[in-house]
């Protein structure tokens, strides 16, 4: 596979002139004759028994439609991987996000001052904010069964033993914010029913199948009744699943009700209120160690916030497990890992998906023990790193390439690692007004949902009577490139040049569940899918091409738009694509083909955590370089190197793009981004109060791309989207103490805690309060 | 945002205010629109003044100062060449504010007239300012709220330009029912303990036309910097305005605003008292820098801003110095 036409190539991306000149149709963009528009009442305490919704008022205001309940949604009104969440609050309110009822009106204003009039009788019940709290045996219950919701282990080899063996313990606390996704564009849906008593709903959803079934459930209609088609997407980083699916089942709702088109749209605020956002942890690390520097021991636990409702909390919390001692050998591990419900916003999935939270401890904990046994960051990691065979710790022997030793030295050599770090060190840089740090970090990640969930994907490959060809995947989307990966792949296979490819709006009659666009599985699974349907209509072309030539089908090549006779020796043109398309239509061989790509098997034992998690991983380091200003604490990003092994970069430009939004994103998790609440009232509800980088506080960013092509990915490619963003956060703290010698454990690294070493914010978490907003 | 407004654009000042009576003035509309959309304020009418050519002159004139119309940009002060080389400090307010989309629209007259950022006061809470009977912040979340001139209210004052203006000594011309009058930015302001309801000694009706800021005498430097948690679009955590005189190594005369400590653009008496006769070396650095905020009382979680500030004041010393 040394020559590729298409593939690696920095080809524009297939969207971006839509994009850019105001072509492409969001969600909000669509509207209808005649259409309505929704509102929503929300919960007025975090935690409350609702005793009666009156909606009498509302239902007297000119020019609404209809107002609805719990008790008018005729079919599920719960849905979710534990199905708590409700799209209108039933019996309790458990967060502030909660909605109890809908409004349609003819315009939003006149919608909102219906909802503005609805009144709801509550019982305020004692609410829980904190997690561990929420665990105590005398914790307020939120749902029923207990507040928790999982809890996964890991348990290999003697955790007392490795303890005893030890030369020395380190074991420290730390503490990960809530963070908000802020894609750009807020989640909007437009619902209509169409004439064949059936729904059609143009939304935002990143997770457009799952959506599906909750619509179709809610509605009480069967799946072939409504249908779902994905507007263009302004950013979603794991954010638009249930979220938007709530906004889109909710306009669903009215539309069947009144029979009318209904638009449903979160405001910023509206957005940031309701959302899930990223977990908060709290993790406790305990590690035995020996003056070699190797590990002897791991005891891990860590608690993550889930909020009101389950959501992806089990999954995410399960990525966690599987990788909470990081790409590092241990022969002894005990790793627990709880997720609580509280009365905060729910928490799920966000680009990382568990990973950053453990990551920033890991990392935290490795440069500690580079301290004590007196070597640099990278000589204690070069030392604990996994090589090829290596065993992790649940007990899965790594049979691919492990690339962590070369990505480690790649992101050293790039960023001049090894001497400024000695050099930064030293009184002389320490005692400055402004001193400078540099800080490294690593990561390992299991590829695509590995056993916490079935993994196939599908896509659609239809070659048209004229040689053009359209392409529908099940796999979307959101901003990522994903269509011009999957663009690429196609036209590789094809051999014909980008342009020639249309994608179709994703629509769920279209293509095969092909699960959700999340753990940066779109190269590997929707590529892979791309590449057999396009391989399959392919099949088809040389079995024609054969007889039409006399030629052998094992010798028939396709690129540059044509099809070529490689007979060893010599190559010759044989037609072009389009007239070997036409050959194949005029004998009754339609060009239209699916792929499906389903993967290795990976297993699971809940009891011991033991088992292949995944079935294949990546991996990347980085450094981040800063400068601190110690009579204010602020923290100036100057330089960021980002490595990383996508197995094959399918685009080069597009792995860059992964890499550099990655880097801001996690820089911005690393030193300003929360998500604040006060005892459940969410206080950053817009970007003037909610920090995220600006252009203006983004390092200078060099991104590293390793090719170390992998089995199972199509032409070798396996994943960038998730690694860019999860290890940058220790990347930045790990400078902050080069530079200051104090250690950040509690994220964020803003002013207060670099300045103070401390957070000014008391626990919000404090003991559970019964509370409630001030009416207006 | 829930309730209709008329919108008029007036031909002549004179108009203007007789309208802007039962309505609000509206220039740039980035503050307005954010207290419409939030419910806090609920105009009937939007006086509309960019089509008053009067209000965006940028003016010099020998003896008698600058005067800067009203209605001129943040991105105008900001890029002002002119203002760059002999008033740095409104430059530099100017261009430290919002975002550059925000600057383009944003007017000097209405950043003078913003209404706080306060959670409570922006979020749905019957607050003290808002006509209510408490302060939220008081015992609430403060990490971002006054440190001094707190007194049932908590709110920060968030004008870059009115911490610039007040260092610089700045006046005000301001058109109304009754006239015009010409009044020192220093006594624009209102304490909660005077009315915590409002935030200026404006009167329904009247206007800023313009700004006065008096010439800067020979040996003058004026300098603004701004602490705030990210690079742009932020507003000051803390900010510092100096307009200092220095000779032989010590300062003259001259004043330094803070912005972000208090209900108001701050005048810190202590501070101000020790410049005149220190000398600019490292002693009276110190010793200027903390004299400042002496009488600061911290709320629970807002006490850095008090060694955030006597920092800042250094850098800016030094940079005077140097």
């Amino acid at each position: 596979m040394s020559s590729f036409n298409i593939i690696g190539k920095r080809e524009p991306r297939v969207d971006a002139l839509g994009k850019v000149t105001g072509a492409a149709k969001y969600a909000d963009d669509y509207n209808l004759p005649h259409q309505l528009h929704g509102a929503v009442k929300y919960a007025e305490y975090p935690h409350a028994e609702i005793l009666s919704i009156d909606t009498s008022e509302a239902e007297k205001v000119p020019g609404v439609e209809a107002v609805l309940t719990y008790k008018d949604v005729p079919g599920a009104n719960h849905f979710g991987l534990i199905p708590n969440i409700r799209i209108l609050a039933d019996d309790h309110t458990r967060y502030l996000g909660d909605v109890v009822a809908v409004v349609a009106a003819v315009d939003r204003r006149t919608a909102q001052k219906a909802a503005d009039l609805i009144k709801v009788k509550y019982r305020e019940l004692l609410a829980v904010f904190d997690p561990e709290e929420a665990l105590e045996e005398n914790a307020p219950v939120i749902h029923e069964g207990g507040n928790e919701i999982v809890h996964h282990k890991v348990r290999k080899g003697d955790v007392a033993a490795g303890f005893e063996e030890a030369d020395f313990i380190i074991e420290k606390t730390f503490k990960t914010q809530p963070i908000e996704h802020a894609y750009l564009e807020p989640e909007a849906a437009l619902v209509y029913p169409d004439e064949h008593d059936g729904f059609t709903v143009i939304g935002c959803m990143q997770n457009f199948y799952t959506s599906h079934k909750v619509i179709a459930a809610a509605l009480g209609l069967p799946l072939n009744k409504v249908q779902i088609i994905q507007s263009t997407m302004g950013g979603s980083f794991g954010g638009k699943d249930e979220a938007a699916t709530l906004v889109a089942v909710r306009a669903a709702l009215l539309a069947q009700k009144t029979g009318r088109p209904v638009k449903m749209l979160s405001t910023r605020e509206d957005s940031i209120r309701q959302s899930y956002k990223r977990h908060a942890y709290k993790l406790y690390y305990k590690w035995g160690c020996k003056k070699d520097g190797t590990i002897a021991a791991m005891e891990i636990k860590a608690v993550a916030d889930g909020g009101a409702y389950a959501s992806m909390s089990p999954f995410v919390t399960w990525r966690s497990v599987v990788q909470a001692t990081g790409p590092y050998y241990c022969p002894n591990v005990k790793t627990d890992v709880y997720a609580a419900y509280t009365n905060n916003n729910f928490t799920g999935a966000m680009r990382g998906f568990g990973s950053p939270q453990v990551n920033f401890a890991i990392e935290s904990m490795m440069d500690e023990l580079a301290e004590r046994v007196g070597v640099s960051p990278l000589q204690i990691r070069l030392r604990n790193a996994f090589e090829d065979g290596a065993e992790t710790a649940t007990g899965q022997k790594l049979t691919h390439r492990v690339s962590l030793k070369e990505v480690l030295i790649k992101a050293a050599e790039a960023s001049d690692f090894e001497r400024k770090w000695r050099e930064y060190r030293s009184e002389a840089n320490r005692t400055k007004t402004f001193p400078k740090g540099i800080g490294l970090s690593c990561a390992y990640r299991g590829v695509s949902l590995g056993a916490e969930g079935v993994d196939a994907a599908s896509a659609v490959v239809y070659v048209q009577p004229d040689g053009s060809v359209t392409v529908s995947a099940g796999i979307i989307d959101m901003g990522q490139g994903a269509r011009t990966v999957m663009a690429q792949i196609v036209a590789e296979v094809l051999g014909i040049p980008l342009q020639r490819i249309h994608f179709l709006e994703p629509d769920s009659g279209r293509v095969a569940d092909s699960g959700p666009t999340v753990a940066s599985r779109g190269t590997i699974m929707g590529g892979g899918a791309a590449k057999i349907a396009a391989e399959n209509v392919r099949e088809i072309m040389k079995h024609t091409a054969a007889v039409v030539y006399s030629v052998s089908p094992a010798h028939l090549g396709f690129r540059d738009g044509k099809v070529w006779d490689d007979n060893g020796k010599s190559s010759r043109p044989l037609c072009t694509f389009e007239e070997l398309t036409a050959a194949c239509y005029a004998r009754g061989k339609p060009l239209f083909a699916s792929g499906v790509r389903h993967v290795a098997e990976t297993n699971w034992d809940e009891e011991t955590g033991q088992g292949n998690a995944y079935f294949t991983f990546v991996y990347g380091a980085n450094v981040a370089e800063v400068q601190v200003d110690s009579a204010t604490g602020q923290t100036e990003l100057l330089n960021f190197v980002s490595v990383h092994d996508v197995g094959r970069a399918i685009n080069k430009a597009t792995v860059e793009g992964q890499i550099y939004g990655g880097v801001a994103m996690g820089a911005g998790y690393g030193m300003m981004e929360e998500f604040i609440q006060e005892n459940g009232e969410a206080k950053t509800i817009n970007f003037d109060e909610y920090y995220i980088l600006t252009a203006m506080d983004v390092p200078k960013m060099k991104a590293v791309i390793v090719e170390n092509p992998d089995e199972h990915g199509p032409f070798g490619a396996k994943s960038v989207g998730e690694p860019a963003v999860e290890m940058a956060a220790p990347a930045v703290t790990n400078a902050i103490y080069n530079a200051t010698g104090r250690r950040v454990q509690n994220l964020p690294a803003n002013l207060e805690e670099v300045r103070l070493g401390q957070k000014l914010r008391r626990n919000v978490q404090r003991a559970s309060v019964a509370c409630k907003i001030e009416p207006k | 945002m829930n309730q209709q407004f008329e919108y008029i654009n007036p031909q002549s000042l004179d108009e203007a205010v007789k309208l802007a009576g039962q309505g609000s003035v509206y220039a740039g509309g980035t503050d307005l629109l954010g207290l419409m959309k939030n419910d806090i304020a609920h105009p009937q009418r939007l006086v509309n003044l960019k089509a008053l050519p009067e209000l965006k002159a940028v003016e010099r004139q020998k003896g008698k100062g600058l005067r800067l119309g009203a209605l001129v940009t943040l991105n105008e002060l900001a890029e002002n060449e002119m203002l760059q080389k002999d008033f740095p400090a409104i430059s530099q307010a100017a261009g430290s504010a919002a975002s550059p989309q925000l600057r383009n629209v944003g007017t000097l007259g209405g950043n003078l007239c913003q209404r706080p950022r306060c959670w409570y006061f922006r979020g749905d809470f019957d607050c003290l300012r808002k006509g209510g009977a408490t302060c939220f912040a008081m015992d609430g979340e403060n990490k971002y709220h006054c440190v001094v001139g707190g007194d049932g209210c908590y709110i920060v004052h968030p004008s870059d330009m009115a911490v610039a203006l007040l260092a610089l000594e700045a006046k005000l011309e301001i058109y109304g029912p009754g006239g015009q009058r010409l009044l020192p930015i220093s006594h624009f302001y209102v304490l909660p303990e005077d009315d915590p309801t409002v935030e200026t000694v404006l009167q329904p009706g009247e206007i800023i036309t313009s700004v006065i800021v008096p010439e800067q005498p020979v040996g003058s430097r004026s300098v603004f910097v701004k602490f705030r948690e990210r690079s742009a679009w932020d507003f000051a955590v803390v900010s510092v305005a100096a307009a200092l005189q220095v000779q032989n190594g010590a300062i003259s005369g001259g004043k330094i605003a803070l912005g972000g400590v208090a209900p108001v653009p701050w005048l810190d008496k202590k501070l101000n008292n020790t410049l005149a006769g220190t000398a600019l070396d490292e002693n009276g650095i110190n010793k200027i820098a903390a004299s400042a905020l002496t009488d600061a009382e911290p709320l629970e979680q807002n006490g850095y801003k008090v060694i955030l500030a006597r920092n800042m004041i250094k850098g800016v010393l030094q940079s005077l110095a140097g």
